[in-house]
């Protein structure tokens, strides 16, 4: 143990003896010193003491005389100052220069004080100095008095207090859930000493424990509970020691949380949260974080092997997806078959499906925005325990009939400030699938072929500052040559082939700049290509090169109020070449096959500029209210038009989970905490520019206006246990300004005519994870409806789903494994049917020796009702310093026959339903340390 | 074998699908082919047309192979629909009234109406001279437009939809009480007709028909229409049989064919040279396609008077003791127990076609040549691969086109047909008859 203690430097001495040198010029006299020094036997804890460094002056007249031979007096008996109370609280020291009259007997007779410094210094060093006893001075041999300087320096010093050395110490701690501060009630710690002793205890009920009286040495201590992971330290009890520890512990899931959040609060209406562990388990999705979006209400099914994601009622492409802000255009890879990201890679998947923040614009449907997490270095402990150690690696591989990957994570170097992941994944499907194509007849120039990679070195520059940069990519490819035209269309023989490719560089700054303003920047650059081809005819080449730029304060004005502000800024330069015939447009009357229509061609370069600011204020005017107003500003330089949009949410706490300033954690820990009951609603303008090639002057035309959108949402939560909560709201999605076909009067190829609402509701029941079982039950009611313009008759959207209803859920069943089912119950999707007898049902285009459909009302006929089940069977074995685990995800399990649309034969006289996917087994094995 | 283990795969990932009968395979009525002559044509020009079309169900059927006295009653073209807006073939039948007007109910006999209506195998049209071409969305291009030609052919009675009649009957009211008796002076197109039966639902056609081509007329008229025929769903023509019913695909065939129009850009039709059948050269005079314009019970087009003439087709009698239509020349192959299935034996046959086919698609700069494909079909036995690409746009020629032929179970004569098309409108064809023997 230490404390604060006054301490004197002791070197008097020393000061003597400059002193004297200085005084008579004597070697000798600059030869003395450092004799008998006062002993500093250390014990007290406040010892003022001594002198040094004194300055005199030299008197004049002895050394215009005669040189006699002087000999300064010397200390032989010191006394230690008190030191005043008041400077020793306020850290105060102080020098004190003395002149002390020394008779022939060595007794002090007089001090005076030449510099006073005041504090009650000068005083304790004159009472001290007057019990000092010298040696006296001598002159030629004879005592003599003198009168000398002396400077009495007071010093505060750490001293160690020795106490009686203790035989034994103390161990004890706190228990938490890992990521929160609520402790964890009844947790076993389990205390091993060296010499195998162990004793065992739990926690009470503040998740608090302690052991007295452990003798010095090594303990191992593990801490558990039901349903947390167990966690092994290494701790060391000294003697006369108390050490106390604080163990998080998370809950029984594979490395580490990802959570998807509905929309998240407080900045929009809405909050759903999904742990990694449900997110790894729902079957259907194969492990897959970002797959498993598509379980969640408001987002529709879609068809097939579609990677779409389609967001209450709004077009695939009006929902946007970042990672870490950064736009990308494609989150799933070919068919949605997986993310591009893998989920071991994630932090969080934020999912807004509608009255999104002002942070987000240039989309009217929902927002995906993914977050990278830091690399690990925590190491393992044995048999799969975690420990707080750093500075160590991570990896994993994993190999399934689609694809294989790795990841690999640690420290740079050994650093503690410097890590980074590189991780890779690649299918392999192609291996299997080029024989079955080359077998079709078609010959195989590439076969589909997917990749993906991430590159991430961060660096911790302080406890609130990060820097990261962040390379990360996605292919997909493949590339068939068909010998014989689809008799379908004899334009698309040839070449077909399919890629896309996106690749970024990414930087990401995050500091705290003091206590209340918070700065996010992000800059990225990318190269993005789309090449699409049918045949030599239809081809579409797009190289760009956007460039983003994301900077965030958030200040916190005061208490309840904090203020969000940023730019967000989009350049990109794309180059693109288009030969294909003018495309018919939605809704048009079919042009016929592409055989039958002159290729047109186009090879153009731009530049797409689109700033924005936002600003979004949060308010919580009282403990229940919370009231979130914002405004963001677009503006987009190719339709040189400039969009406002204003936005509020708000949530009200009917029944607050706790009291105003009670810690919900604490609350929770000490069985206070309430079943909350929350009312919610938001009301927000959302904008988004027209699609490339309807502004273009050769394709589509230029001026079009954004598309807008109002989103108007209502809904409550109600928490009806621990688990169990019911989260329901309705939505109104009111869209004006859409870009619709022109009409022929106005020889337009676009106007922005188009109206269209979607109105639904949402309902989720939720039963949170615990030791066993997690699961929810999610229904959607909607409606999405379209109209070309004010003339014409409104229509369906084609993935207007009525219903949409969810079940899942998973349950452990012990000895690592895990059995999970999700049942599907969806209306069908809409098509628009040819047209029935007696009309022909197509015509016979001549050119092309192929016939063009005569189509019906625009989605008019919904295809059937689509059900299925999915279950999911994991099996984990756990060895001591790495993993293996291995599942079995069944979609389809009783081979439903689901209608994903209609074919028809030549003609278009005879049709058939196109079924989906039958019964689909995927295995995959994972290895991981 | 291989075969087998893949079968399971390939509907798992494509999805299932019914086993339609394929398009090359002939059962019913069906139009092969539509040659223009020229496929591109400048303003002014008159282009002819010519069908192929046939019917597989035998001699009991009327029409099987370009007998032009059934074609005459039964196949209908119509004329006149230019630059539909957006390309969009549905948004000319607005245009196409006056074509139409024929086949209005109480009209026993059709009038033929030049370059508008005709009857036929074969029929023709005058491009406008004026107004037809379009200025380019892109500067660097040449102005351009394009003709549709519908042709419909119904082996039964072909009547327009009560819908479209119905339009029809509107536009009458409207361009006889508003465009011409009102209009002042009345325009000289309808005075003789006004004058004769100014109020006669008969004189309609001939009415309409003759006031077709002033635009004067035609905006009046036509354009109060537009927006309702133009939301007009599906193809404004019926079939029906003797007794009422309506006919279906089997016996009704509609379609349609595009002209494309530029000043200077020109497009020839794939020239045939031969034909080989199972590897070997089979004599061919060049004129092979005689058939396709034989007009052995009438004139190719109706003798209505027109300015400039319409210039009659080369008709020529068949000559039985040709090569290539009859006789010992004819190839013959065995009948096979798998009627016309994969696992019969191949017969490899194709047209030869010269490489000049492939022209160079000016209207893009010289960058890429046509697209060449041919279209096999047979009425009995079966093909393998009866699509084949002969000019990639990109990639260039190919001489592996042919198809394989697959003998059917029962002996007799089959017809092969071939025929060629390139992407800009040009059309080829030629037929063969295989002795299928015991």
């Amino acid at each position: 143990m230490s404390e604060i203690s006054l301490s004197s430097t002791r070197r008097w001495l020393a000061g003597l003896s400059v002193l004297s040198a200085m005084a008579f010029g004597s070697p000798a006299a600059r030869a003395q010193g450092g004799a008998d020094a006062p002993p500093d036997d250390g014990s007290s804890g406040a010892v003022p003491s001594g002198a040094s460094g004194a300055v005199i002056k030299r008197p004049a007249e002895e050394t215009e005389t005669k040189q006699p031979v002087i000999v300064m007096p010397e200390l032989v008996h010191f006394e230690q100052a008190a030191y005043p109370r008041a400077a020793q609280q306020a850290g105060i020291e102080a020098d004190v220069t003395l002149l002390l009259t020394i008779d022939r007997e060595g007794n002090v007779t007089d001090v005076e004080v030449a510099e006073p410094v005041g504090h009650g210094f000068d005083e304790a060093a004159r009472a001290a100095a007057l019990k000092f006893k010298f040696k006296p001075a001598t002159r030629d041999g004879k005592p003599s008095p003198a009168k000398i300087p002396y400077r009495y320096s007071f010093t505060l010093r750490t001293v160690e207090v020795k106490a009686p050395p203790p035989k034994t110490g103390d161990l004890g701690g706190v228990v938490y859930i890992a990521g929160t501060n609520v402790p964890i009630v009844g947790a076993e710690v389990v205390v091993i000493g060296s010499d195998g002793s162990e004793q065992r205890l739990t926690t009470d009920d503040q998740g608090r424990w302690e052991l007295r009286e452990l003798a010095p040495g090594e303990y191992r201590v593990s801490a558990g509970a039901a349903g947390y992971q167990k966690l092994e330290f290494a701790e060391t009890v000294a003697a006369g020691e108390e050490a106390s520890v604080t163990y998080r512990i998370p809950p029984e899931v594979e490395g580490l949380e990802v959570v998807v959040r509905g929309e998240r609060p407080p900045r929009e209406v809405t909050r759903r949260t999904i742990e990694r562990r449900e997110i790894a388990r729902i079957p259907g999705t194969g492990g897959d974080a970002l797959r498993s979006i598509q379980s969640l209400p408001g987002v529709a099914r879609p068809p097939g092997l579609a990677g779409l994601l389609i967001v209450r009622g709004s077009a695939p492409n009006d929902t946007q997806t970042f990672i870490d802000g950064t736009n990308v255009p494609l989150i799933y890879h070919f068919g949605g078959l997986s993310s591009v990201v893998p989920t071991e890679l994630l932090d969080r998947i934020d999912f807004y499906p509608g009255n999104f923040s002002a942070r987000y614009g240039r989309g009217m449907g929902g927002i995906v925005d993914v977050g990278l997490r830091s690399p690990n270095t925590r190491c393992n402990g044995p048999r799969g325990t975690q420990t707080d150690e750093k500075g160590c690696y991570h990896g994993m591989a994993e190999i399934d009939l689609i694809k294989t990957r790795a990841m690999l994570e640690g420290p740079i170097f050994g650093s503690d400030d410097w890590s980074f992941v590189i991780g890779g994944r690649r299918s392999w499907f192609d291996t299997w699938l080029k024989p079955v194509l080359v077998e079709a007849g078609a010959g195989v120039t590439t076969a589909p072929i997917y990749w993906d990679y991430q590159v991430m070195a961060e660096n911790r520059i302080s406890a609130n500052t990060k820097w990261r940069l962040t390379a990360f990519g996605a292919d997909d490819r493949f590339e068939i040559l068909i010998e014989d035209p689809a008799a379908e269309d004899p334009a698309f023989g040839g070449n077909i082939r399919f890629r896309t490719a996106s690749h970024t560089l990414q930087s990401l700054y995050t500091t705290e700049l003091n206590r209340d303003v918070e700065l996010s920047s992000m800059v990225s650059v990318g190269k993005q290509r789309f090449d699409f081809g049918l045949g030599s005819l239809l081809s579409f080449q797009i190289d760009s090169y956007p460039i983003e730029m994301r900077n965030e304060f958030t200040w916190k004005l005061g208490p309840g109020i904090a203020l969000d502000t940023g730019l967000d800024f989009l350049v990109g330069p794309y180059d693109v070449f288009i030969r294909a015939p003018m495309p018919p447009r939605a809704g048009e009357p079919d042009t016929g096959p592409f055989a039958t229509r002159r290729p047109m061609e186009a090879d153009e370069s731009g530049t797409i500029f689109r700033p924005a600011w936002y600003a979004e204020a949060e308010l919580q005017f009282t403990h229940r209210l919370r009231v979130v107003p914002g405004l963001r500003l677009d503006y987009a330089r190719d339709t040189s038009h400039a969009d406002l949009s204003p936005r509020i949410n708000a949530r009200y706490d009917l029944v607050t989970a706790t009291d105003a300033g009670e810690d919900e954690a604490e609350a929770a820990a000490a069985g206070t905490r309430r079943l909350r009951t929350t009312l919610k609603g938001g009301v927000g303008l959302y904008h988004q520019a027209p699609d490339f090639q309807e502004t273009d002057e050769y394709w589509g035309t230029p001026g079009l206006y954004s598309n807008r959108a109002i989103h108007y949402a209502i809904g409550a939560e109600q928490e009806f246990s621990r688990h169990v909560e019911l989260s329901v709201e309705g939505f109104y999605k009111d869209m004006t300004r859409l870009v619709s076909n022109g009409s022929e009067a106005s020889g337009e190829r676009y106007g922005n005519d188009g109206t269209g609402y979607v109105v639904g509701m949402e309902t989720m029941l939720k039963y949170k994870p615990d030791k066993r079982f997690f699961g929810w039950l999610a229904y959607t009611l909607s409606r999405s409806v379209r109209q070309n313009d004010a003339d014409s008759d409104p229509y369906l959207f084609q993935f207007d789903q009525t219903h949409n209803l969810t079940a899942l859920g998973s349950y452990r069943l012990g000895r690592g494994w895990e059995f999970g089912a999700r049942f599907r119950v969806v209306s069908g999707n809409m098509e628009t049917p040819v047209i029935g007898p007696p009309s022909l049902p197509a015509l016979y285009a001549a050119d092309a020796g192929a016939y063009a459909p005569l189509q019906g009302e625009l989605n008019s006929r919904r295809l059937p009702l689509f059900h299925n089940l999915d279950l999911r069977i994991d099996k984990r074995w756990q060895f001591d310093y790495w993993r293996f685990s291995t599942y079995l995800d069944l979609q389809n399990v009783y081979n439903f026959q689901a209608v994903e649309g209609t074919s028809y034969n030549y003609n278009y006289s005879a049709t058939a339903r196109q079924t989906g996917l039958p019964i689909l087994p995927s295995i995959g094995v994972r290895g991981e340390f | 074998m291989k075969r087998l283990l893949l079968a399971p795969v390939l509907p798992a990932l494509f999805g299932c699908g019914e086993d339609f009968t394929p398009q090359h395979e002939l059962e019913s009525l069906r139009v092969l082919a539509v040659k223009k002559d020229p496929p591109y044509a400048a303003p002014g020009d008159i282009v002819q047309l010519s069908m192929l079309s046939a019917d597989a169900r035998g001699e009991d059927r009327p029409v099987r192979d370009h007998n032009n006295a059934w074609a005459r009653r039964h196949i209908h073209w119509f004329s006149g629909c230019y630059n539909p807006f957006g390309g969009a073939y549905a948004l000319c039948y607005p245009q196409l009234i006056p074509a139409f007007t024929p086949l209005l109910q109480g009209v026993d006999e059709p009038p033929e109406i030049p370059f508008r209506y005709g009857r036929g195998n074969h029929f023709a049209l005058q491009v406008p001279a004026d107004g037809v071409l379009q200025p380019p969305i892109d500067a660097q291009q040449p102005r351009s437009g394009t003709g549709y030609v519908f042709f419909a052919v119904c082996d039964g009675t072909l009547t327009l939809t009560p819908a479209f009649e119905a339009l029809i009957e509107g536009l009458v009211d409207r361009l006889v009480d508003d465009c011409l008796a009102d209009a002042d002076p009345t325009p000289a197109c309808a005075q003789p007709i006004l004058d004769a039966c100014p109020t006669d639902d008969d004189c309609t056609p001939q009415l309409i028909a003759a006031c077709a081509q002033d635009p004067g007329v035609q905006e009046c008229a036509l354009g109060s229409l537009d927006d309702a025929a133009a939301a007009f769903e599906g193809f404004p023509l019926l079939c029906q049989d003797e007794d009422g019913n309506y006919l279906g695909a089997d016996d009704y065939v509609a379609g349609y064919t595009q002209v494309f129009i530029y000043d200077e850009i020109t497009n020839q039709n794939p020239a045939i040279d031969g034909i080989e059948f199972k590897g070997q050269r089979i004599e061919f005079d060049g004129a092979r396609d005689w058939e396709d314009c034989s007009c052995l019970d009438d004139q190719c087009v109706g003798d209505l008077a027109a300015d400039p003439p319409i210039p009659e087709f080369e008709c020529r009698q068949p000559d039985p003791g040709n090569s290539s239509d009859s006789g010992p020349d004819i190839p013959s192959v065995p009948a096979c127990e798998d009627d016309g299935d994969a696992s019969c034996p191949e017969h490899s046959f194709k047209p030869v076609i010269s490489r000049d086919s492939a022209e160079v698609d000016a209207a893009l700069g010289s960058r890429i040549r046509e697209q060449v494909w041919v279209n096999y079909y047979v009425d009995r036995g079966g093909l393998t691969r009866p699509l084949r690409l002969l000019n990639d746009a990109e990639r260039g020629w190919s001489d592996d086109y042919e198809t394989g032929f697959l003998a059917p179970k029962e002996p007799g004569r089959v017809n092969l047909w071939a025929v060629v098309h390139d992407n800009r409108g040009g059309t080829s064809w030629v037929r063969q008859t295989i002795e299928v023997t015991e």
